[in-house]
């Protein structure tokens, strides 16, 4: 028996989603600020509620697709989504104006954003820088994208439907370059997550004229200093940073390094003694074969090279003034000792515009470029507010041009 | 108090017990004694092995299940020897092809791993052509073809050594037809003419290029007593085959039957080799059987906790190696592997790496970009 196939131009159907969203931009600019605010922050709240349907529903669908516990998940969406309140956005849209005065800025007309598989709530700050600056946008999904970017657009729809019409998710395979290109051609500005390969390989549909907004590969490191006074509030701090996504995200800590041999072996205790109680209140997901073969492996390593503090599901490494070596991520972290500050930058200056992030209790000084880090208290490396800038960019970079 | 000099006394002992007539290849209990001799000895002067041994809390009294083995990595980050660098004779170092630094492996004295490799080679290699000819084994000697560089011309490298010491050993005559990354396809021709029993040994890498570079050629035909010895994958490669079809193109390539296309298992870390049996079995296996020296022990362990499996279980493979004096005794790779109930070894290729997703990045290919 021969079955009727429905063929689905999905071409047509993305660009027809495009057109539609594009027309929409003259629409969110002339809404008020406070709508725009309302809509953004009313969404936020739904999905942060875990009384509220869309919040319940997020914790039940998206740990397991997003690789990440129960616990670790609602983490996630309560300190990204609670850094979304209209204090935070009146901020945004004073530094915004602070910024572009005495210029007149012309929003882009969409914006198109690629995302990333790494963390789930990457798409959250992006979406709402957009619609703060009046730019549509079209995000196109990882394919093991967890779905919270379409919860949040349903949010935003939920709370308001004109909103809501100003965001456009989208799924299809990164292979799939005729779509790829239709995402491109509608925009003015692109925004591009993901590894380096991912991020060289899509520059080549950025079409000329468009403003491509790059993200490429990233990670994060700690610094203690001599004068450091609070060892243990530094090592709690910095513990929740590697265990926050499990180690995943891009401002991740990978290695801290300690002015002092003594002070460096504890800080690494302290801060094995600091992820122990986080192994229950936020635990780690599940490791796969290769990845749990790799820690075991690292962790060996760690023993054989210095001293391992380790416990169920984390480790910490201390290897005096060894070298640098690369760490399995799930809650796997490395402590070295400096001379000083000027051996810290040594040591950095290898990572180059990959060190996204550094934590510090104290002011580390002049880095030498192109090291640009976002500097963090330790806790916070994960949980970049609103205006923190982005890639050492303020984080409206590439979404408004200047006009006289 | 054993000395470094006793233990290495021993282990030649060892090999030649292993591989002379009349007496059994294996014998577990003797190997394990010297390994946990050989493994306290180095926990004592082998820095990185004796803090992984406090670590883990070694017993060398419960055979080698009783201490831990050294992730190779570890060559790449610290100095992995018994002996003071101002007496290295000879380093050895890994391709280094994927991120960071090469791992060394540094000797004093290269005579117990020459004594090693010839012993293994002489087994499942350069056979005579007949069982009677066994005792006189010494006489089979071949035309080698190498498909791998020289000696002088990666001085570092293990597998260059390997080869240079079968010429000596086991060759009437050698060609090394790769030089500077080049093949020499005349001197290959020529050789695969002569008629004469031969040897073809190489990369799997370097016979798959071959291929290529003879594919409008007509396939050779060696006499019956030749064999080909194919080593290493494809890491860092752009091209990449399975074994069973890496065994087929070879065969047909050389004129070869099935069972006399065998592979090598080796690595920089390691002293000691592996091989197929296709030649002392006079068969081919599929998949393909891996002889295990006597004087190695090989295990799977579990990959997510360096436990040791039962027999016939998938896991990553551990080597205890005890032509490995001067260094460590035992290694752990991230290969995967399942080990028979007679021993041999069944290998299943590299754990695949858990490399992060996204716009993550592992330090170490921030650094190395």
């Amino acid at each position: 028996m021969s079955r009727t196939e429905i063929a689905i131009d999905r071409e047509s159907t993305l660009r027809r989603g495009l057109l539609r969203l594009e027309e929409r931009a003259p629409v969110l600019r002339a809404m008020s600020p406070e709508q725009v605010d309302e809509a953004i922050i009313g969404a936020a709240r739904m999905l942060a509620d875990p009384e509220s349907t869309l919040g319940r529903q997020a914790r039940e669908a998206l740990p397991s697709r997003a690789e990440l516990s129960p616990e670790m998940l609602d983490w996630a969406l309560r300190t990204t989504l609670e850094t979304v309140t209209h204090e935070a956005l009146r901020a945004c849209r004073d530094a915004l104006t602070r910024d572009l005065h005495p210029h007149r800025p012309v929003p882009a007309r969409l914006h198109s954003l690629v995302l990333s598989s790494n963390l789930c709530t990457a798409s959250i700050k992006p979406i709402v820088w957009s619609l703060l600056v009046g730019a549509p946008v079209a995000l196109k999904l990882a394919a093991s994208d967890e779905g919270l970017t379409e919860l949040f657009a349903l949010a935003l729809t939920l709370t308001d439907e004109q909103i809501g019409q100003c965001v456009l998710p989208t799924r299809f395979s990164r292979a799939d370059e005729p779509l790829t290109r239709s995402l491109f051609a509608a925009a003015d500005a692109i925004s591009i997550y993901g590894s380096d390969h991912t991020v060289q390989a899509l520059s080549e549909f950025v079409p000329a004229g468009a403003e491509r907004i790059a993200h490429g590969h990233g990670l994060g490191a700690a610094f203690v200093a001599a004068q450091d006074p609070d060892l243990e509030a530094f090592a709690t701090g910095l513990a929740l940073d590697v265990a926050a996504y499990d180690q995943r995200g891009c401002l991740s800590p990978q290695v801290v390094f300690v002015e002092g041999s003594e002070r460096g072996r504890t800080i690494a205790r302290l801060l094995a003694d600091a992820l122990a109680p986080l192994a229950t209140s936020l635990p780690r997901a599940p490791l796969s074969v290769p990845h749990a073969s790799r820690q075991v492996q690292w962790r060996r390593v760690g023993e054989a090279l210095g001293e391992l503090f380790e416990g169920d599901g984390y480790s910490v490494a201390f290897d005096d003034q060894g070298p640098v070596r690369a760490c399995p991520l799930g809650r796997n972290i490395a402590v070295h000792t400096v001379a000083n500050q000027g051996e810290l930058a040594e040591r950095l200056t290898p990572f180059g515009v990959h060190l996204k992030c550094l934590a510090a209790q104290s002011d580390v000084g002049p880095l030498p470029p192109p090291l640009s880090p976002r500097l963090s208290a330790p806790g916070f490396m994960q949980r970049p507010t609103l205006l923190d800038l982005h890639d050492g960019r303020v984080p409206w970079h590439g979404l408004l041009r200047r006009l006289g | 108090m054993t000395s470094l000099r006793e233990l290495t006394s021993d282990v030649h002992a060892l090999i030649s017990r292993c591989v002379a007539k009349g007496r059994p290849e294996q014998d577990p209990p003797r190997r394990d004694a010297l390994l946990a001799r050989i493994a306290a000895f180095q926990a004592e002067h082998v820095a990185p092995f004796g803090r992984l041994c406090r670590a883990r809390g070694a017993h060398f009294d419960r055979g080698p299940d009783g201490w831990p083995a050294l992730p190779t990595d570890v060559f790449r980050y610290a100095r992995v020897a018994v002996h003071p660098e101002v007496d290295d004779q000879r380093v050895f170092r890994t391709s280094g092809t994927t991120s960071g630094a090469r791992g060394e492996h540094p000797f004093a004295d290269l005579g117990l791993y020459d004594h090693a490799l010839e012993a293994a080679a002489r087994r499942a290699l350069f056979r005579p052509a007949s069982e009677a000819a066994v005792d006189r084994a010494s006489e089979a000697r071949f035309s080698l073809v190498m498909l791998a560089p020289a000696p002088d011309e990666v001085p570092d490298s293990s597998l260059s050594y390997m080869l240079g010491r079968f010429v000596q050993h086991f060759g009437d005559d050698v060609a090394w037809v790769l030089r500077d990354g080049t093949f020499d396809l005349a001197l290959l021709i020529e050789r695969m003419q002569r008629g004469e029993p031969t040897a073809v040994l190489g990369t799997s890498f370097a016979f798959v290029l071959l291929e290529e570079m003879l594919d409008a050629e007509a396939p050779f035909a060696l006499p019956a007593a030749s064999f080909a010895m194919q080593t290493g994958g494809f890491k860092g490669k752009s091209r990449e085959l399975d074994p069973l079809a890496m065994r087929a193109l070879v065969a047909e390539r050389f004129g070869l039957l099935p069972h006399r296309v065998v592979s090598e298992y080796g690595m920089t870390e390691l002293c000691s080799q592996l091989y197929g049996r296709g030649l002392i079995d006079g068969h081919a296996h599929e998949p393909e059987r891996l002889w295990v020296p006597g004087w190695v022990k090989v295990a799977a362990m579990d990959p997510a906790t360096l436990a040791p499996l039962p027999v016939g279980m998938e896991g990553i493979l551990r080597f205890d190696d005890c032509a490995n004096v001067g260094s460590c005794v035992s290694i752990q790779t991230a290969d995967r592997g399942i080990v028979q109930g007679d021993g041999a070894v069944i290998l299943l290729g590299r754990t695949p790496g858990a490399l992060p997703r996204g716009c993550s990045l592992a330090i170490e290919e921030s650094t190395t970009e």
